[in-house]
């Protein structure tokens, strides 16, 4: 008998699956539709949540000094100074209690009367800080914010008190004419100063910030759409499993597979040449939604179109492959929909498909990542993530790619193993 | 009546032998509350099952002097400062929440912490940011743990500061020998106990009473996820009723059931009854597995909140607006295609604009999903299910969100009967 060519018969197959998958609209709607909104979804709320953490914020406070002496103006001064505070200077305690208690302040510092000349003669006192219960969690932190502001107070009464004590104990001193005292105490003063200023500048105890150089640090991308939108498009990419092995099983069912193998072509171009119009129903669908998400959001496509390119075909074939697989193992449509349908939920999931927060699952070390390490939804994401956020280049998305054939030709070995032809 | 309960009866045997439908109503909801749960946990690190009544930021702090004199002070007076919850861990463990970015930051204390300050050598504490942490949380530490290294010094800056004034007294005869180093140390050490017990100016800080009851702050998984799944499942359950119908429809047992002595409106009505039994059920198998897997997960226990008859009252109410929904989609869709395809896209999209996959202080933050989602039933759903569960409401605050779902019902319904095609 005459064959025809095995790759025109391929093509035909798949134009004709290609057609009348076009009909089924809510198959379009779940590919397409549903990763689009979602991924705008998500990725707007989760950006506006990052922008928020990431800005500052202001806390309101308010300030009483009832203090006459040189400290309560100063302290009122520092705290003013410091970036994150908008500072409200109020006269009477019972005002900043009500504005605290009307939360239109997180915080009242009341610096007490009386503060410097306390200080001075080295008799305790106490800086009241009253806190919105509705805003605690921020508000908490104003407290030790103001330990080091009044810091410098607290060693200039310390340390005059200790010069003090020792010159009272000392016998000249106390015999020393008045000049003679006064022009230790203006030393005792220059000292204080130094001290002061040497507890600014070198202190006893450096507190210093560094940014972890850690390299494989999880950075937020700038542009969140990047995680986002693959997450959503892979995780509905691998739902043409179920569409997909319902319409073989259907075919099966109403006899139209007989009809096809009957035509004078190799049987598995009929299931390449389905693979095929799947296939390119992924390759549509990434091309759509990173396309529009690209023009909308600004998301960034990465460096390599080829490798995107590469990745995405071999995404396809590995949910095709899925889709012979459930075809083969399922003995109705119905069964090959749910079963699918299931894996589609189950699979995204454990592949890290959901995001909650900024560090997906096959990032996330551990036991959970080693469970994304046996998912195929997991290396298309890695791959995505590597071009899109990384910026890396094919070479890099090479072992990815590579996988996700794997995990086609074992899903293809098991359907061809149990698929029937009938 | 009768007729009624017979149609209910044929239905809802249909409908349990329909392994689809079986799947939609009871097993979907239950792995997706699973995993859903259970990757939240993760992502919040899992502190989730503890009450957190501590409002204080975490300062995870590395101590590689945990045996010194001075590192286990310096702690507890950092805990007391007030912004901060200290806990100490191992640096690989701190640097892998770091790397993951579960904290943003974390303090480092030397080995050498301890034994240099007491040789009057000075020491560096690291603050250790995540690149991407915020820099003002990073401000507020750096000058809270500063406040408290002052503390911690202040004996060494007394001893410095005497010491200083000493070596300019030389050949000062009112006062050169007034400071030799044994009296100079013993009255610094003095001081500094003192300002321990006594410091020269204490802060206090005083929360001021709460007036109104305390809103949760905290985001318990049980009570946040499984209200959000249920409501998105039964709301899905809209499309199952609509396929029901549909198949009938096009097997044309429909129009038998039309030729039969019935009324209309007890045709839709007895179409619609067995639905709604069934997504009863299906919120109390939701409800049963979050009250009993998830506590075995850790992921907090679920209740029915404090007034069960509430609870119960909401669950019949959101049932009915699932089924009149689905008794409108069916009415408005032509195709098969139309009913699984479109409907359940629509219903997903409403299910998370409502607050089913995210909480919905998210979703308000912006201002046109914000008013989407009070277009969708889901959303009043889900708060008065977060308003019994999670704020142990009773049945009379959530009559208005129980008045909205009936409106929503009965415009479903309304539009349902006017548009359903009896053939």
């Amino acid at each position: 008998m005459n064959q025809t060519n095995p790759l025109r018969a391929i093509l035909s197959v798949a134009w004709k699956d290609l057609q009348v998958i076009l009909k089924d609209r809510g198959f379009l709607v779940v590919v397409i539709f549903l990763p689009s909104v979602f991924s705008t979804l998500f990725g707007t709320i989760n950006q506006k949540n990052i922008d928020n953490s990431r800005r500052s914020i202001t806390l309101p406070i308010a300030v009483v000094n009832q203090d006459d002496g040189l400290y309560g103006p100063q302290i009122t001064k520092v705290l003013g100074e410091i970036e994150g505070f908008k500072v409200t200077t109020l006269d009477t305690p019972a005002a900043a209690e009500e504005q605290v208690r009307n939360s239109q302040v997180m915080a009242a510092i009341l610096i007490p009367q009386g503060l410097s000349q306390n200080v001075n003669t080295y008799q305790p006192s106490e800086i009241q800080v009253l806190i919105d219960p509705t805003q605690a969690a921020y508000a908490r932190i104003i407290p030790g914010i103001l330990k080091e502001v009044i810091s410098p107070a607290v060693l200039v009464g310390e340390l005059s008190y200790g010069i003090r004590t020792l010159l009272a104990d000392y016998t000249p001193y106390q015999q020393a004419d008045s000049a003679t005292q006064r022009g230790l105490e203006a030393q005792s003063l220059a000292v204080n100063m130094a001290q002061v200023q040497k507890e600014q500048s070198d202190p006893w105890v450096r507190v210093q910030a560094v940014t972890s150089t850690g390299k494989d640090l999880v950075i937020v991308p700038d542009n969140l759409f990047a995680m986002v939108v693959p997450s959503f498009t892979v995780m509905f990419a691998f739902f043409i499993v179920g569409a997909m092995a319902a319409d073989l099983l259907k075919e099966r069912q109403e006899g139209t597979l007989r009809r096809l193998m009957t035509a004078p072509m190799p049987r598995w171009t009929i299931i390449a040449g389905k693979m095929l119009a799947f296939v390119v129903i992924v390759i549509a669908q990434v091309a759509l939604i990173f396309g529009g998400a690209n023009l909308i959001f600004d998301m960034p496509l990465g460096r390599s179109p080829l490798a995107l390119a590469l990745l995405t075909i071999a995404m396809g074939l590995a949910a095709t492959g899925l889709g012979m697989m459930v075809a083969a193992i399922s003995k109705t449509d119905r069964q090959a929909d749910t079963t699918g349908l299931l894996l589609g939920f189950i699979l995204s999931a454990l592949g890290g498909c959901f995001a909650f927060g900024v560090v997906p699952l096959y990032k996330s070390g551990g036991t959970p990542e080693l469970i994304t390490r046996f998912i195929p939804h997991s290396y298309a994401l890695r791959g995505f993530d590597a071009l899109m956020i990384e910026g890396k280049g094919l070479v890099d998305v090479l072992p990815d790619v590579g996988v996700l054939l794997g995990f086609a030709l074992l899903f293809l070995l098991v359907a061809a193993w149990r698929f029937r032809y009938e | 009546m009768k007729n009624i309960w017979n149609l209910t009866k044929k239905d809802l045997k249909v409908i349990l032998k329909d392994r689809a439908a079986f799947t939609w109503l009871f097993i979907l909801p239950v792995v997706f509350i699973l995993i859903y749960s259970i990757l939240a946990g993760l992502a919040s690190g899992s502190s989730s099952s503890k009450k957190e009544t501590d409002t204080r930021a975490l300062l995870v702090v590395v101590n590689l002097n945990p045996d010194g004199a001075q590192t286990g002070r310096f702690l507890d007076d950092l805990d007391r400062a007030g912004g901060y919850r200290v806990e100490t861990t191992s640096q690989s463990d701190a640097e892998q929440r770091l790397k993951l970015l579960k904290i943003q930051r974390y303090l480092l204390i030397p080995a050498n912490f301890s034994d240099d300050l007491a040789q009057g050598k000075p020491v560096t504490l690291q603050i250790i940011n995540h690149p991407d942490a915020n820099v003002q949380g990073t401000a507020s530490l750096l000058q809270t743990v500063n406040g408290v290294a002052r503390d911690t010094s202040l004996e060494l800056q007394l001893l410095d500061g005497i010491r200083q004034m000493g070596e300019m007294q030389a050949g000062n005869p009112a006062s050169q020998e007034a400071f030799p180093v044994e009296k100079t140390m013993a009255q610094a050490k003095s001081q500094f106990e003192h300002s321990r017990t006594t410091p020269l100016v204490a802060i206090t800080t005083r929360v001021l009473e709460q007036e109104s009851k305390q809103v949760l702050s905290t985001l318990d998984l049980s009570t946040s996820i499984v209200p959000g799944m249920s409501v998105l499942f039964v709301f899905l359950a809209a499309a199952t009723v609509a396929r029901g119908i549909y198949e009938e429809r096009k097997l044309g047992s429909l129009r038998r059931l039309v030729s039969a002595p019935l009324k209309r409106w007890e045709l839709l009505i007895g179409k619609m009854l067995p639905i709604w039994l069934l997504t009863l059920v299906q919120i109390i198998v939701i409800f049963l597995f979050g009250a009993m897997i998830l506590p075995l997960l850790g992921i907090g226990k679920l209740g029915v909140g404090e007034s069960p008859l509430a609870w119960a009252i909401t669950s019949m109410v959101i049932a009915l607006c699932s089924t009149s929904l689905g008794i409108m989609i069916s009415s408005l869709a032509k195709t098969e295609g139309q009913i699984n395809g479109l409907s359940n896209a629509l219903l997903w999209v409403a299910g998370f604009l409502g607050g089913a996959l995210l909480p919905s202080f998210l979703i308000q933050q912006i201002p046109m999903l914000n008013v989407l989602s009070r277009l969708v039933p889901q959303s009043w759903a889900i708060r008065a299910y977060y308003d019994i569960l999670a704020r142990g409401t009773g049945l009379v605050e959530v009559l208005p969100s129980l008045g909205m779902l009936l409106l929503f019902s009965a415009i479903f319904f309304f539009i349902g009967l006017r548009r359903f095609k009896f053939e």
